[in-house]
């Protein structure tokens, strides 16, 4: 095949089609902009909230490593960090237990509140 | 009506946080990118990479300092966006089918016939030149913007140009023979 032809055939088929713009599509964009607004949101509130756990472990285990050195508790607790291994993985477990079926019972997913996001209003007007 | 050489001011709104602005961006550009993303991928994955790819340019708003066109820095993220996901689909296939996946993209045909048969033309292609064949000889961007597009050297976008459209008249010329 003739290369004019060829160049001419790819330039013809391979042109975008004019047409009017789509506000659809840019409803679509602009949905995505605020579901990604609002996954930041629910991450770094997760964090926040990982972070505090965390904190409220190392709270605990220092607590416990104190009192492990108390006369008044050493008769419950082996001596050294693996005897008090096994009561703190128990209290770990029972605050993560406590903390994870709070934040199920209270927390709202996205996609209850994307009913009632930003496009909602722009969408009908 | 706004000119192309409004796109820096209202990128630099945008990326303060004006979300009008950056509709107006999204309304400017959107068909061209769509077009080339659907060529590359078929319209339905083009249309989704297209939204990730105006989600990218709303975030990274910042870093556009004016450094050639603003289209050409759009087109830049979905192609590089078009590239990521062809590598997580490759990856997925040669899971699934044992390493026998096709090197070659599948893409979606198009309704018509004539966009049917340009579309099986470019299946023949690898994607680098079939992006580059879609930028330079579709949508006439410069073989120097295509480059800064596709993020490769000139001389690299000039090759794969000559060596898709190579393989293009040796398939047509097959055909061609098979007719007779």
């Amino acid at each position: 095949m003739d290369d004019d032809v060829l160049d001419q055939m790819l330039a013809t088929a391979l042109a975008p089609i004019p047409r009017a713009a789509d506000r659809n599509f840019v409803l679509a964009v602009e949905q995505r902009i605020a579901e990604h607004a609002r996954y930041c949101a629910e991450r770094r509130r997760h964090m926040a909230s990982f972070l505090a756990d965390g904190g409220g472990l190392l709270a605990l285990v220092a607590g416990l490593a104190v009192l492990s050195r108390l006369p008044l508790f050493a008769a419950f607790i082996a001596p050294g960090w693996l005897g008090i291994a096994s009561p703190l993985t128990l209290v770990a477990l029972l605050w993560l237990a406590a903390h994870s079926s709070l934040r199920i019972s209270t927390s709202s997913p996205i996609s209850r509140n994307s009913k009632n996001g930003p496009h909602a209003a722009s969408s009908g007007g | 009506m706004l000119s192309a050489d409004d796109d820096g001011p209202l990128n630099a709104r945008a990326a303060s946080g004006d979300r009008a602005a950056f509709q107006t961006l999204v309304l400017r550009h959107e068909a061209r990118l769509r077009a080339f993303l659907g060529r590359l991928g078929g319209t339905a994955s083009g249309d989704e990479l297209a939204q990730e790819t105006f989600l990218r340019a709303w975030l990274r708003a910042g870093d556009y300092r004016g450094q050639g066109s603003y289209a050409a820095w759009l087109m830049g993220i979905g192609w590089r966006l078009f590239l990521d996901d062809a590598r997580r689909e490759r990856r997925r296939n040669a899971l699934w089918d044992g390493g026998g996946a096709a090197d070659e993209l599948a893409i979606t045909p198009a309704a018509s016939e004539a966009t049917l048969d340009v579309n099986k033309l470019l299946g023949l292609l690898l994607p680098q030149q079939r992006a580059a064949i879609i930028l330079c000889d579709g949508h006439g961007w410069s073989h120097g913007e295509a480059a800064q597009i596709m993020g490769v050297p000139l001389g690299t976008v000039k090759s794969l140009i000559l060596r898709g459209k190579q393989r293009l008249r040796a398939h047509l010329a097959e055909i061609d023979d098979d007719g007779r």
